[in-house]
């Protein structure tokens, strides 16, 4: 039994890990891991709250509201104390840098991605994870009172491509039935190096 | 297995890596010029059509436009000025437009991310558009400068140097006493002595963002104006008290002068009003209280002698009161001589009469005896600038300046002059002493 998440009786397929965890990552771990001895596999999900740090205002900041939804597959057994943690997350930001009320440019980001971590089992559970995804943002341009926008190009939809690298450190409650991880994720955003960094705190629940 | 597994592991993440890291970066793409060699942006216009029926009535699209003066789009430099993005001002003063700074440091190139579209930049964030808008507002003025002023840039560039732009800088404020980090909001400004622009940060109570807004910016460019014309291009402080006392007519001195820094930002006033068509410099962007309807100069909401009170219901805005009864009066003589001050030739013709006028007064002053003006304050002697009006004292100021500016007038519309002087600055700041060159 590990130290942070409870063995499971039920059977969980690699196969169904790999599509329920990670699309890509997944895939990739399935085959080896299929026969490993004293293999065991756990998922869990949640929540994380975090706020992304975006470079605005000369050189100064802004902090955007990020919630995600996050779906971890825990895979272990065959690394020691080290267990695998492809993840998959989805989140949504939508606060906006402050702007004037007659002229604004709004961008909404959707993003979905997934990651491969690895985390140590031990008191508390430190992880480190390597992921990619895309956001998909809309760009509105938002005029107001005496400005009017008879022909602009600024409003569409855009597709980046990110990178991000993922450290936190995971303290299991209820024999790892929750997991509270504060993190810190730097991102690397495609045509978007506004972007930098975004801390936050996740909250996840195993579920099998 | 756990070998191989490690290595596969390794070996798809550099892959991963790779390419991603290989196409990863905030570069946009290289942004081809037209046919006439300019770029070509969708940015914030002023449309000046707004302006024909009505002074006070403003209007703004976002469209695309020729930069035209632009020579390097992602330093955003060219010919008259460059725009810097971030860096740390520190400031040792503040007065209304005007900033005292001795150093800036940092700043850097602007983040511009843009996309482009049958030739033509399109901006992909706030601060793109932001940018590539201000930038657009500074070579409208500049282009404007000829009709507006009667310089050619070429003149004026050779005479002033090229200017920067300061977008967002962080502030630090510096005092004898005191040091401190501040955030400054809902307004630009000029450093005089310096050909610098302040864009500060943009606010969410501000309509039309000040950063874009050509009233705006060309006010700021009217405070550049002042210096090359009255400052005859020798601004500089005064830093004891002797300098002040002994040169009653020089540069410090009027540098320091309330009554003098009312002007520069009527004057700047004017020259915003003469690029625009507008009197209403910043309704369009700022409309707090009752400050855009004091700055409104097509409104006669007070006069010189109202200001004694030192009531902010009567004008709150310190010395800008005194600038907009010089606009006031400027727009008023021109009405008062049949201008149709609708028309942009006829607007830029006094405008161009104001300007070249200004670039005199200080000559004027300089041959006047202490009945015309008197010797500084204690405060102007202590290289301080008041806080307040003293009606008599500032009156003397203004009536000074306004005398100076009489003679350097055409002398056929000096009539028109003085009856706008009379009405507006009265005889508290239009002292009948000054009135000589009045028919």
């Amino acid at each position: 039994m590990s130290r942070f998440r409870r063995s499971c009786s039920c059977v969980v397929s690699t196969a169904s890990l790999a599509l329920s965890a990670s699309a890509f990552f997944g895939v990739f771990f399935a085959a080896p891991s299929a026969h490993a001895e004293g293999f065991e596999a756990h998922l869990a999900s949640g929540l994380g709250l975090g706020f992304q740090n975006r470079n605005e205002y000369g050189t100064g900041s802004f902090s955007r509201f990020h919630p995600e939804f996050v779906t971890y597959g825990y895979l272990g057994g065959f690394l020691g104390p080290v267990w695998l943690r492809p993840g998959l997350r989805v989140a949504y930001a939508s606060e906006q840098p402050e702007m004037p009320q007659g002229l604004r440019v709004e961008e909404r980001d959707l993003s979905f991605g997934g990651e491969l971590g690895f985390v140590y089992d031990w008191y508390v559970v430190p992880s480190l994870a390597l992921g990619g995804g895309v956001i998909s943002r809309q760009v509105k341009l938002v005029t107001k009172g005496v400005i009017s926008s008879s022909e602009n190009d600024i409003s569409k939809k855009e597709t980046l491509p990110f990178l991000h690298l993922q450290a936190g450190v995971g303290i299991p409650l209820w024999k790892g039935f929750m997991v509270v991880e504060p993190l810190y994720r730097y991102s690397w955003v495609e045509r978007d190096a506004r972007i930098t960094y975004t801390y936050g705190l996740e909250m996840t629940f195993q579920i099998l | 297995m756990k070998m191989q597994m490690t290595r596969r592991f390794v070996s798809l993440a550099s892959l991963f890596l790779g390419v991603f890291f290989a196409g990863c970066n905030d570069k946009s793409p290289s942004a081809p010029k037209d046919a006439a060699g300019h770029y070509r942006a969708q940015v914030l216009v002023f449309d000046s059509a707004s302006t024909q029926s009505d002074e006070a009535t403003t209007a703004f699209q976002v469209k695309e436009v020729a930069i035209e003066s632009l020579q390097d789009l992602e330093s955003l430099s060219g010919a008259y000025f460059e725009i810097l993005e971030g860096g740390q001002l520190f400031i040792q003063d503040i007065a209304g437009s005007q900033v005292q700074s001795d150093k800036f440091t940092g700043g850097g190139k602007p983040r511009l991310r843009y996309t482009m579209k049958d030739g033509v930049i399109v901006p992909r964030d706030y601060n793109t558009l932001l940018l590539l808008s201000a930038y657009y507002q500074f070579e409208t003025v500049w282009r404007s400068l000829k009709g507006v002023t009667g310089f050619t840039p070429e003149a004026f560039l050779a005479s002033m140097g090229k200017f920067r732009i300061m977008f967002e800088p962080k502030i630090r404020i510096e005092t004898d006493d005191s040091t401190l980090d501040a955030t400054i909001k809902l307004n630009a400004a000029f450093v005089p002595g310096k050909q610098q622009f302040i864009l500060f940060q943009r606010s969410n109570l501000e309509k039309v963002p000040l950063a874009a807004n050509l009233q705006v910016i060309a006010h700021e460019f009217g405070h550049a104006l002042f210096e090359k014309t009255f400052f005859e291009n020798k601004f500089s402080r005064c830093e004891g008290e002797e300098e002040v006392i002994l040169n009653r007519t020089g540069v410090k001195r009027f540098a320091q002068e309330f009554a003098i820094t009312g002007i520069n930002e009527g004057f700047a006033d004017v020259i915003s009003w003469g690029v625009t068509g507008s009197t209403d410099i910043l309704r369009s962007s700022i409309d707090l209280g009752d400050s855009a309807d004091e700055r409104n100069f097509a409104s006669e909401k007070f006069t010189f002698s109202s200001l004694g009170s030192n009531d902010d219901e009567v004008c709150s805005g310190r010395f800008y009161c005194i600038g907009s009864l010089f606009a006031r009066s400027v727009r008023s003589a021109a009405l008062g001589r049949g201008v149709n001050t609708k028309v942009a030739a006829q607007r830029q013709a006094v405008t161009t009469e104001v300007v070249t006028a200004v670039s005199k007064v200080q000559a004027s002053l300089r041959t006047f005896d202490t009945g015309l003006l008197p010797a500084p304050s204690v405060d102007v002697a202590g290289c301080s600038t008041p806080s307040n009006i003293d009606l008599t004292y500032d009156g003397k100021i203004t009536g000074a300046f306004l005398a100076a500016f009489l003679k350097n007038v055409p002398p056929a519309n000096r009539a028109s002059y003085c009856t706008a002087f009379k009405k507006t600055f009265g005889a508290e700041g239009f002292p009948t002493a000054v009135r000589g060159d009045c028919p």
